[in-house]
């Protein structure tokens, strides 16, 4: 496995859908690249850093009053026809 | 297998509001924004970054999706159908952002390779940025980097990886197949992992 290939399996091995050989090929590819396992971690933190911003989100889970006015009032027009 | 025809159908709930938006009650619109409205904002928040817009696209939605509901064939779940007219309503507002900059290329934001298949770049390791920086300070830096991921890719990465849904709803969502999810997914995650690789490598 080439340093390429190890790159475009990356988020197929992270959710488990390789196959037994090429699991162990990338394994295998591990043990002998360290370019690649710096690679790897990066890759991780970078999604780990992405799920980060939605964590500390203050999500409210109600849409503002004053928006939600504003979208029923602007339907009524159209109720006219 | 295609994106279409593979949500689940409606819930009993959804149908029955759908039967009151079918014929104009009044108050099946506003359960409807209630009940949906919430968790669009936050994807157009996130999509978007300015809460101005934010707000905007959710409205843009809704009013596209109060004049779309007699072709609403009840084919995916009310709040996957929704979200993906959020998603196009933002995308057309960002189209129509003066002031953003122009995006970077997706494919710019690839490793790249030499003849023999190593990387031509390897750089530095990255560092314990929890140590130097408040969480409130890496969030800054992270949501800046995700803006600047070309709109595609961003859509992708925020619906998977930040809010967490299927590869299969999210297809459903843009309109495409799961496959061509995981490889949109695969190529963001990448492009993220080089935008952020200024901020967090080793310094030498
Ligand atoms: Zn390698």
């Amino acid at each position: 496995m080439t340093c390429r290939e190890f790159i475009d399996f990356i988020s197929e091995y992270l959710n488990g859908s390789l196959s037994p050989s090429q699991n162990d090929s990338f394994t295998q590819h591990m043990e002998k690249c360290t370019d690649c396992v710096e690679y790897l971690k990066s890759f991780n933190k970078a999604i780990e850093l992405g799920k980060m911003t939605a964590n500390d989100d203050e999500v409210p889970s109600d849409v503002p009053l004053d928006l939600l006015d504003a979208i029923l009032q602007s339907r009524k027009p159209s109720d006219q026809e | 297998m295609t994106a279409e025809g593979m949500g689940p159908a409606l819930t009993d709930q959804e149908s029955h509001l759908l039967h009151q938006l079918l014929s104009g009650e009044d108050k099946a619109f506003e359960t409807l924004v209630k009940t949906f409205g919430g968790r669009m904002l936050a994807t157009a928040r996130r999509l978007l970054g300015n809460e101005e817009d934010a707000r905007e696209a959710v409205q843009d939605a809704f009013l596209s999706s109060f004049k779309a509901i007699p072709r609403f064939k009840g084919d995916s779940r009310l709040s996957t159908w929704l979200h993906r007219i959020l998603i196009n309503a933002a995308l057309m507002k960002e189209r129509r952002q003066q002031s953003r900059p122009t995006p970077v290329q997706i494919n710019d934001l690839l490793p790249t390779f030499l003849p023999d298949g190593h990387r031509a770049d390897p750089g530095p390791e990255w560092r314990q940025m929890e140590n130097e920086l408040t969480r409130a300070d890496l969030r800054k830096i992270v949501r800046a980097q995700i803006d600047r991921l070309p709109a595609e890719a961003r859509a992708v990465l925020i619906l998977r990886d930040i809010e967490g849904l299927s590869t299969e709803e999210t297809a459903s969502i843009l309109e495409t197949t799961p496959n061509s999810i995981k490889v949109r997914l695969h190529r963001a995650r990448q492009a993220l992992r080089t935008l952020l690789d200024p901020h967090f490598r080793r310094l030498s």
